[in-house]
């Protein structure tokens, strides 16, 4: 999960100066899954053909599918088909079904420890529910199962999963997987790309299980273009539909620029969670975290000070061992002497649900620093 | 900065699961439908699945304009009548509009000029509209370049119409008149516009309903025959095809790419829409529930009755049921014997499609429908490749063709949001030489539904039998007894008034009476006294 994430930073970073190369790079790694799952000294003559044939597009083609002009010639047209063909097939073992009670929905693995992507509105927001999740392989349905994690609420429909090996011990009504529909091996993954850097007009392909799994169909295709690009919502005119929610949109390189989130009347209107999203809210989202959802601590204190009045039982604070008459002297990094600069400072925080929030209490002589994970409020 | 979000937030519907909407389609997975359930047909109503609510931002934004040729969804009854006054709406429009020759035809253009000219100068409307043709598939460059692709096979797709209504697009076959299109969609008077923009009537020459396709014949000659792919593999998935005059009123090819390998498309399970449990300790099913408009509720099934035989098999349980009903097909008719109250009776009901009734799948037709219209049928094909081109109902029927500018097949359904269909060229050839041979008129092939559509015709003629007569006669005595009636009553009335006013003077008589009776004796009794008074005196007896 850090090497994911110290991945995504750096080429955060580097992006900018060096577009071509760290694309054509990933061009190569497009899919580490296929390489990870192909015996190697089997196949090597294929591999090392697809990785020559990745390279060798010229930089006009490589503006074709980046820049977001359109094709002028035939032979473009040949070029980005054949692109397309690849792309897909390269993309298809780590793009998931998702399903969660009598409700599905699609999903994209990113990375090789089996963390997810979708929409919150297919896992719901109460982290550590079990979801299904069945991969296409060579035709056949090979599920496992995967706990949920955190998402964004409110307008941004950001969620995710991470997979859980184990015999399915889980809390929620999930039936058992059959053996021999259990999913082996590593999990296939792609890797996440950068949404604010996407051109208007490019070229895009967006998968899915539109209208629920389908095992005699498979996955689904579309091809579209980048119609509008906001902060938290990507715009295209690949088509989507109920079943496609949190299944995943890629560049031309197959990495994930977006989650499939919403559509409107007319067939240019779907939405799509931008990538960044999953990547800024990083640690949060694997932490569970309800981001922007209301929390509580679970004390209170005295008057206007910082002295604990009152702590809920079995609330945040007293399982991290918070008592009464506790002084709370530092909420995150800042100092507290008043109730003021602790509710300054919660503001600052952001008190949400599965957060972690680090106090320092003087109890006695003592300072004692406490770690309290914010519960749902009203729960 | 905002307009666009907010403009979204308007338009946006949440995306919804798929959730059980889909169950019945795709193939059961591990245990979910395994064992049927007491009530295991499928009507049962299911927990549908969860929705979020889309983001609310305020704002004015409306997307009238946005290029999005598909757009409109009217009702398809009602669009002939609507087909002449509405101009301003013709480019959105475009696709269930008819064209109403050469003034409509002029109008758009003109509109369409004005748009090239707007978007040169970078003036644009509203926002939305700008932003969608320049940077969307059906950007001009891009729409342009394709044009070139399709150029022959452009020539040879003419537009079906059912007056002056587009209905579907065809595919010439024959340049003798000879066209290709979906049967499904065909109703009215029909006609071809040709290339020259003259329209020409059509006979239906012959129809395949496996496929879909019918067989057109027009009056004319020197029509230009589409060219047919020379590979023998369907194009796979991510390939470009384009469907010549599919858009805007069949001007524009539309463009997409093959979403999903060729495959045959299942038909959905028939669906007659009832909640059912086993009787105790006999064979039978007995009815909990009907689904609204199901072909149950049509056919007045209701609850309790005792499902006894579907056709000539004794109805065991409601297992027996969902299988039996599962080797029928949508639209066919079947006979239940049912126990209603001690009775038995027959009752005959047509088999619909589960989707297009069950309130499970409201909300994904709903999504389904949304930004173009839908084939009546769209499902139960042999092999066809699925594709993303944004195509309508009234642009199926014609040819689709992949980068070479030929034929890889028909398109034959607009199925959903997301998916279209086309009948593979391998599919097409064959059926195509079937239908030439003049022997699948729609009289022959229809030869069964018009067989039973005419039992059940003299089946109702003989119910109705003497009934109009029983009905005049009793009518006719129903009329004579109700004047009577009406005339006793109106004698009641005149007595009773009479009575009352009987009854009000004998009141007053008999008071008369009375005072006069107290009158009378009070006098006589002075009389009494008076004469007793004179009698004393005379007689000395009082002093």
């Amino acid at each position: 999960m850090t090497i994911l994430r110290n991945h995504l930073l750096s080429i955060v970073t580097s992006l900018p100066q060096v577009l071509g190369v760290v694309l054509a790079l990933s061009l190569v790694t497009a899919c580490p899954c296929e390489s990870a799952q192909a015996q190697e000294d089997v196949t090597p003559k294929e591999e090392v053909a697809s990785t020559n044939s990745a390279t060798q597009v010229d930089s006009a083609r490589q503006e074709l599918l980046f820049s977001g002009r359109v094709p002028e010639s035939v032979d473009e047209l040949k070029f980005m088909e054949s692109h397309f063909a690849q792309l897909a097939e390269s993309v298809f073992p780590a793009t998931v079904n998702i399903q969660m009670g009598q409700s599905q929905g699609s999903g994209v693995v990113v990375s090789s420890d089996g963390y997810i992507l979708t929409a919150a509105h297919v896992i719901g927001s109460t982290p550590g529910r079990t979801a299904l999740i069945t991969f296409m392989v060579d035709g056949k349905e090979k599920q496992i199962y995967a706990e949920t994690l955190g998402v964004q609420a409110g307008s941004v429909d950001s969620g995710m999963l991470k997979i859980k090996e184990g015999s399915g011990q889980y809390n929620s009504p999930v039936r058992k997987i059959k053996k021999s529909r259990r999913f082996e091996g590593e999990y296939p993954y792609v890797d996440i790309g950068i949404s604010q850097d996407l051109s208007m007009g490019q070229w895009v392909l967006a998968v899915g299980h539109p209208g629920g799994i389908d095992k005699a169909r498979g996955l689904v295709v579309r091809v579209g273009r980048i119609i509008d690009n906001r902060k938290t919502s990507l715009r295209t005119d690949c088509t989507l539909v109920g079943g496609d929610s949190g299944g995943p949109l890629f560049d031309m390189n197959g990495d994930v620029i977006g989650i499939h989130s919403r559509i409107g009347q007319t067939l240019a209107d779907n939405l799509h969670v931008p990538a960044d999203v999953y990547s800024e809210k990083w640690d949060l989202m694997t932490a569970g975290v309800i981001i922007n959802g209301r929390g509580t601590l679970g004390f209170s204190v005295v008057d206007d000070t910082n002295e604990i009045d009152e702590v809920v039982s079995k609330g945040p604070a007293d399982k991290a061992g918070m008592k009464v008459g506790d002084i709370v002297i530092k909420a995150g990094r800042t100092k507290i002497s008043s109730k003021q600069d602790l509710s300054d400072a919660f503001k600052t925080l952001d008190i949400w649900p599965n957060k972690i929030i680090k106090l320092v209490v003087q109890r006695g002589d003592e300072e004692k620093s406490l770690k309290l994970k914010v519960a749902k409020r009203g729960s | 900065m905002n307009k666009f979000q907010t403009l979204l937030s308007i338009l946006l519907v949440c995306f919804l699961l798929a959730g059980t909407l889909s169950a019945q389609e795709a193939p059961p997975m591990s245990g979910v439908e395994s064992a049927p359930k007491s009530n295991g047909d499928s009507a049962t109503i299911q927990e549908p699945a969860k929705q979020v609510v889309a983001e609310q931002e305020d704002d004015d934004q409306e997307d009238d304009d946005q290029e999005d040729d598909d757009k409109k969804s009217d009702d398809k009854e009602a669009d002939d009548k609507k087909a002449d006054d509405q101009e301003d709406d013709d480019d959105k429009d475009d696709d269930k509009k008819s064209d109403d020759q050469e003034d409509d035809d002029k109008k758009s253009d003109d509109k369409d000029d004005d748009k090239k000219a707007e978007r040169r100068l970078g003036i644009s409307r509203l926002w939305g509209n700008n932003r969608t043709s320049t940077y969307s598939k059906k950007s001009e460059k891009f729409v342009d370049l394709f044009e070139t692709v399709v150029a022959s096979a452009n020539e040879s797709t003419l537009q079906v119409m059912s007056g002056k209504r587009q209905i579907a697009l065809g595919t010439v076959v024959d340049a003798d008149g000879l066209v290709l299109t979906k049967a499904s969609e065909l109703r009215g008077e029909l006609g071809c516009k040709l290339p020259n923009g003259d329209v020409v009537n059509a006979e239906v020459l012959g129809v395949d309903p496996a496929t879909d396709l019918a067989l057109l014949k027009l009056d004319t000659d020197n029509l230009s025959v589409i060219q047919w792919t020379d590979n023998e593999d369907p194009p796979v998935t991510g390939r470009w095809v384009a469907t010549p005059k599919a858009e805007r009123k069949g001007k524009f090819p539309t463009i997409g790419v093959v979403s999903v390998n060729a495959r045959e498309i299942p038909a959905s399970r028939p669906f007659i829409g009832i909640h059912m449990d086993p009787l105790d300790d006999e064979d039978g099913i007995r009815i909990t529930q009907i689904v609204n408009k199901s072909p149950a509720d049509l056919a007045d099934l209701r609850v309790n009755d005792v499902i006894l035989k579907i056709g000539d098999e004794v109805a065991k349980d409601p297992r027996f049921l969902s299988e039996t009903l599962g080797q029928y097909d949508i639209g066919d008719r079947v006979t239940l014997t049912v126990r209603r109250g001690g009775k038995e009776i027959k009752i005959k009901l047509t088999l619909a499609e589960r989707d297009k009734i069950s309130p499970d799948n409201a909300r994904s037709n709903t999504q389904n429908s949304m930004g173009s219209v839908l084939s009546r049928r769209r499902k139960d094909f042999p092999t066809s490749f699925q594709h993303d081109s944004m195509l309508s109902s009234s642009t199926c029927g014609g040819p689709i063709v992949d980068l070479s500018g030929k034929a890889v097949g028909i398109n034959i359904a607009r199925a959903g949001r997301v998916s279209s269909l086309a009948l593979t060229s391998e599919v097409v050839l064959p059926i195509l030489e079937k239908l030439k041979t003049g022997d699948y008129l729609p009289a022959v092939v229809n030869k069964r539904e018009i067989e039973e559509r005419a039992a059940d015709l003299e089946e109702l003629v003989a119910k109705i039998g003497d009934l109009p007569d029983k009905k005049r006669i009793l009518e006719r005595k129903y009329s004579v007894e109700r004047a009577r009636k009406q005339e006793i009553e109106r004698m009641i009335e005149e007595l009773q008034e009479r009575l009352k006013d009987i009854t009000k003077r004998t009141n007053e008589e008999r008071k008369e009476l009375d005072s006069v009776r107290q009158s009378l004796r009070v006098l006589e009794k002075n009389q009494d006294n008076l004469e007793k008074e004179l009698k004393e005196l005379r007689t000395g007896s009082r002093f």
